[in-house]
């Protein structure tokens, strides 16, 4: 059963850390731009949208791809390149709906987060809990069990201690 | 199932093979193509031409692959006959019964018949053998006919190998079936500034020359040169399967339903030689692209398996690096579009372009010259058919705007306009 | 006129029928976690939720799929996510506000509630009428006598 990496924006404070720690564990280099997850600014309402890639089971970047270098890893769901093949087109880049895909421009190929071999740097690093590495399940059973709280909350029913 | 049997190596042929062994690893899979080369991506040419690749990096599979993959693969051999009554396919070695069969047999580059268009120094780019060709051929001086992706990127890889380039391109403005004239017309100054001559409007009627090309004649000049390549177009391999009683559409493809399925019982086509449906219009389409080919590819060999699937229709995605600036067109064009209710927004700043096309509240169209981001969220805007007041409504509430994350590389792309209208 | 599936949650015991006979209906094997409606509960404190899908007049998750998979009928009403366009990037399942729309792996798809194209199951084999599929003025003129009944008897 794969783990995804589940993003709750309500508590994000775009304090950048994830960006930090993502671009030094994975380059070595202190450079937010070389992060594989972006976080998308909105000062002045103050919404922080990390964004990162969403392991899509048939991803855009993929079929976008000249050199058919990306494939979804079988045992982990991780979406993988095989980067001695890539050529830099940035077509895959110019396809993702979730701006996932990372241009390094010292390497001049195209990355994408891979649950860095399932520990994630960022979710370790994240002070706040935005960011969360989880089984789809429990997070979707957490959220209709307070949504039915939500419900009956509305009647004034009991919630039990547990 | 007996069998299915695919025509063509190339990126529709292999990902309708991948297809077929991902949900089935019995059935006996023959791949037939014409090139004794495994499946290598022809839109890395240029950049095996320019050095940017090294031949290796070209492939995409080695002989292991196919063999891992359990795919019998008949390279170097010539269709000469489609038996569409017998189910048989008769190569320039052997006969094959299949079952069902999937024409991926792509297209080839036409040269117009000009005089002299045969002389020594004539090439066109459609596979590694014609890279290698002209690399032997010691370009110096080159014309190259035809301003689509494959002309302009071939200019370029010759440039930077050290070439005198010179673009003769027909109509008013360059890649006229991607780009918009005022997009063009930037793309043309980039090119321009680095040295290659780019001429449009134009047409060219001869090649002189006495042993081997020495100068292009069109209607305006005489260019010296030493080469000529042909990026004028192409045309669709579809003979066998016109003799074969296949139906061709009027665009010159093969005719399928969305299911990929000819009009010939067993026959299924896809890439390059079929015409496809555009995706936005629903109208015929050839959509020439890498991206629509292996879906295509899929689509074929899912309804080969006997799953119901339904191809939803092209998409143009077209992405060009231009000496490091990336130029990207996605959906329509303004010309394809014709007259009626369309809306432009665009803007440009020192050196970026930015255009947006819309059709009824929604986009149908985007170019972008020096932008990188935002341009997938616009494509999902596109495919949506969301219309800008449902996408504004959303982004106005930040709650909203929380489920739909990737609204917001969306509109700050969108808000482009914005800072390169007042950029001007 | 287009009916509605109501969820009278005080009537629900938790018995889960629903979610059997919907994942067999539609996945062919009794497995509540492929069911498309789900009972949230609270032992404890009493309450059983069924949850399902709201067929949302702007469906959220029709607004964040990035391939067009997810659609909504304008006749029908009916809010229903094609399979074969699904990328699985299951920004449906995070988007949807009821935390209804789920993702199946093993199909690399999403799924949600289809009302059976018109003949939702668990409403046939909810034996305590807590799903209901009716008109929606029916629905509600129901539920308005019930609470002027209430009403009055206090």
């Amino acid at each position: 059963m794969n783990r995804y990496l589940m993003i709750d924006f309500t508590k994000c404070t775009g304090c950048g850390l994830c960006q930090m720690v993502c671009a030094i564990n994975k380059t070595r280099q202190c450079d937010p731009s070389l992060a594989r997850i972006k976080i998308w600014r909105e000062e002045t309402r103050g919404v922080f949208i990390p964004m990162t890639c969403q392991q899509c089971v048939e991803p855009s970047c993929a079929s976008a791809c000249l050199m058919n270098v990306i494939t979804k890893d079988p045992l982990t769901g991780v979406t993988i390149r095989k980067l001695d093949n890539c050529i830099g087109c940035r077509a895959c880049q110019m396809a993702c709906p979730f701006e996932a895909c990372t241009y390094d421009h010292l390497l001049e190929v195209v990355v994408n987060c891979d649950h860095c071999g399932g520990d994630p740097e960022c979710v370790k690093i994240c002070p706040t809990g935005a960011l969360q590495y989880l089984h789809l399940k429990e997070s979707l059973d957490c959220r209709r069990d307070a949504e039915a709280l939500r419900r009956t909350a509305f009647y004034g029913e009991e919630r039990s201690q547990g | 199932m007996r069998n299915i049997v695919i025509v063509g190596n190339g990126a529709a042929g292999n990902s309708a093979a991948e297809t077929v062994r991902r949900h089935n690893q019995q059935i006996p899979i023959v791949m037939v193509a014409r090139e004794e080369l495994p499946e290598y991506s022809a839109c890395a040419l240029p950049d095996y031409l320019s050095g940017w690749v090294n031949r290796k990096q070209l492939f995409i599979k080695n002989e292991e692959d196919y063999i891992q993959q359990n795919i019998q693969t008949l390279l170097g051999r010539e269709v000469r006959k489609i038996d569409a009554e017998q189910h048989i396919l008769v190569t320039s070695r052997e006969e094959i019964e299949y079952d069902r069969l999937i024409l991926a047999t792509g297209s080839r580059a036409v040269i117009p018949p000009v005089p002299g268009c045969d002389l020594p120094g004539n090439f066109v780019v459609k596979t590694v053998g014609d890279i290698e060709a002209i690399m032997l051929h010691q370009p110096r001086q080159v014309v190259v006919v035809g301003s689509g992706n494959i002309g302009i990127e071939v200019a370029e890889a010759l440039h930077l190998q050290g070439c005198q380039v010179t673009v003769v391109e027909l109509m008013d403005h360059i890649l006229p079936r991607i780009f918009d004239s005022q997009p063009a017309a930037l793309i043309s100054k980039m090119l321009t500034e680095h040295g290659i001559r780019v001429l449009t409007g134009e047409k060219v009627l001869a090649v002189v020359g006495d042993a081997q090309v020495q100068e292009v004649t069109t209607d305006q000049q005489v260019l010296k040169c030493d080469t000529v390549i042909w990026a004028a177009g192409v045309r669709q391999n579809v003979e066998n399967a016109r003799a074969a009683g296949v139906k061709i559409g009027e665009l010159g493809g093969i005719q399928v339903d969305s299911r990929m399925q000819t009009s010939r019982e067993g026959i299924y086509a896809c890439g390059d030689c079929i015409e496809s449906m555009d995706m936005l219009t629903g109208l015929p389409t050839l959509s020439l692209l890498w991206p629509n080919a292996k879906r295509q590819g899929q689509i074929a060999a899912l309804n080969c398996l006997g799953q119901q699937v339904e191809y939803e229709g092209a998409l143009s995605l077209v992405v060009e690096d231009i000496f490091g600036v990336t130029v990207v067109s996605m959906g329509m064009t303004s010309k394809a579009l014709g007259s009626g209710d369309i809306e432009i927004l665009k803007g440009h700043s020192h050196n970026q372009y930015w255009q947006v096309l819309l059709l009824n509240d929604r986009i149908v169209g985007m170019q972008a010259i020096g932008v990188t981001s935002g341009l997938g969220a616009v494509m999902a805007l596109m495919k949506n058919r969301t219309t800008l007041s449902e996408f504004h409504h959303i982004i106005a509430d930040p709650d909203l705007m929380l489920k739909a994350t990737w609204y917001l590389p969306a509109r700050q792309f969108l808000d482009n306009y914005l800072i390169c209208r007042s950029g001007e | 006129m287009n009916k509605v599936l109501m969820i009278d949650y005080h009537k629900c015991v938790g018995c889960k029928n629903c979610e059997m006979i919907c994942s067999l209906v539609h996945e062919g094997i009794c497995a509540p976690s492929l069911s498309r409606i789900r009972v949230a509960k609270d032992e404890r404190a009493g309450w059983n939720v069924p949850v399902t899908c709201a067929m949302c007049e702007k469906p959220l998750c029709v607004l964040v799929c990035p391939v067009g998979a997810a659609s909504r009928n304008q006749a029908t009403g009916l809010v229903t996510i094609d399979e074969q366009k699904c990328i699985g990037c299951r920004q449906c399942v995070q988007a949807c506000p009821f935390s209804h729309v789920n993702f199946n792996p093993a199909r690399g798809a999403a799924f949600k509630c289809d009302r059976c194209s018109g003949d939702p199951q668990c409403v046939k084999y909810c034996w305590t009428g807590a799903l209901t599929y009716e008109p929606m003025e029916i629905a509600l003129n129901q539920k308005r006598q019930a609470a002027a009944q209430k009403i009055a008897n206090e």
